[in-house]
């Protein structure tokens, strides 16, 4: 009768007394985004282009923390995920706010005094600002439109000291004179009295594909 | 413990960081992040994590 040496029996696996860090970090970002995105959807002003970011450090360094308990697949793809998300709003000049909001089709907007002035916003389609009519004070009048996709158009009055902010993610931003084209495209042109006039516009104009185009008579 | 470094999750974990600091500095206007230097940025940072994951690692029984 022989009798052979037994075999040390393998190390148990070693015992979780939790989730790991990692998997928690992940969770409560997947919960600030939803509460975040339901605070948007309510209309609370939800400063996404800071918290993607910085949510996206937050992931980073629970990847590296993790990376000692071997490889974390759903916080790399959680990170890739928001990279790729960043990226396309920085090349589209998309800023993350709700475009959404403006609903979809043509728009014509005539305000006539400063009172009638607020953001217009258009998701898809053309959105005419006409200030041809606007009775533009003394000091600095500031307009602001945006469009997802489509046409922006602005109008300005005659006589009046401009400067234009066009930005265009992926398309075309035509002002004063200037043209700029492709990715990523910003114009800020201002006419040679902007400086020293009483009364002076700024349109802050934005377009994440297509066109912004500023007429003046 | 007998852990073992994952160094994919090391070094993506590191690009996240940096690529997170970057939009940061962009989101609050410190540093204006334009779409013409997203496709360079991404290549260094390719070329960087290759080289990262595909050094050889150091024998510690050694």
């Amino acid at each position: 009768m022989s009798t052979e040496p037994l075999e040390p029996a393998p190390a148990p696996p070693p015992t979780r007394h939790g989730p790991a860090a990692a998997t928690v970090l992940a969770g409560a970002l997947l919960v600030l985004v939803g509460v975040g995105w339901l605070l948007d959807a309510n209309g609370v002003a939800v400063p996404w282009r800071a918290v993607l970011p910085a949510a996206l450090v937050a992931v980073g360094l629970a990847t590296m923390a993790g990376a000692v308990r071997g490889r974390q697949h759903g916080l790399m793809a959680l990170g890739l995920a928001l990279t790729i998300v960043l990226a396309v709003a920085v090349a589209t000049d998309w800023d993350l706010e709700p475009t959404v909001a403006g609903g979809v089709g043509e728009r014509v907007r005539e305000p006539v005094t400063t009172a009638d002035l607020r953001e217009y916003r258009l998701a898809v389609g053309t959105l005419t600002v006409d200030l041809g009519g606007l009775q533009v004070p003394e000091g600095t009048t500031v307009v602001r439109a945006r469009v997802g996709i489509g046409e922006l158009v602005a109008r300005a009055p005659a006589g009046v000291a401009l400067r234009v902010d066009g930005r265009a993610g992926v398309g075309q931003v035509r002002a004063l004179d200037r043209d700029e084209n492709g990715l990523g495209n910003r114009l800020d042109a201002r006419t040679d009295d902007f400086d020293t006039a009483t009364r002076r516009l700024v349109l802050e104009l934005r377009a994440g594909i297509g066109e912004v185009r500023v007429e003046r008579p | 413990m007998n852990q073992r470094l994952d160094r994919l999750s090391l070094v993506a974990g590191l690009v996240f960081v940096v690529a997170g600091i970057v939009f940061l500095l962009d989101a609050l206007e410190v540093w204006q992040l334009r779409g013409d230097y997203l496709v360079p940025l991404a290549l260094i940072v390719l070329g960087v994590a290759v080289v990262a994951t595909g050094w050889p690692a150091r024998d510690r029984r050694s």
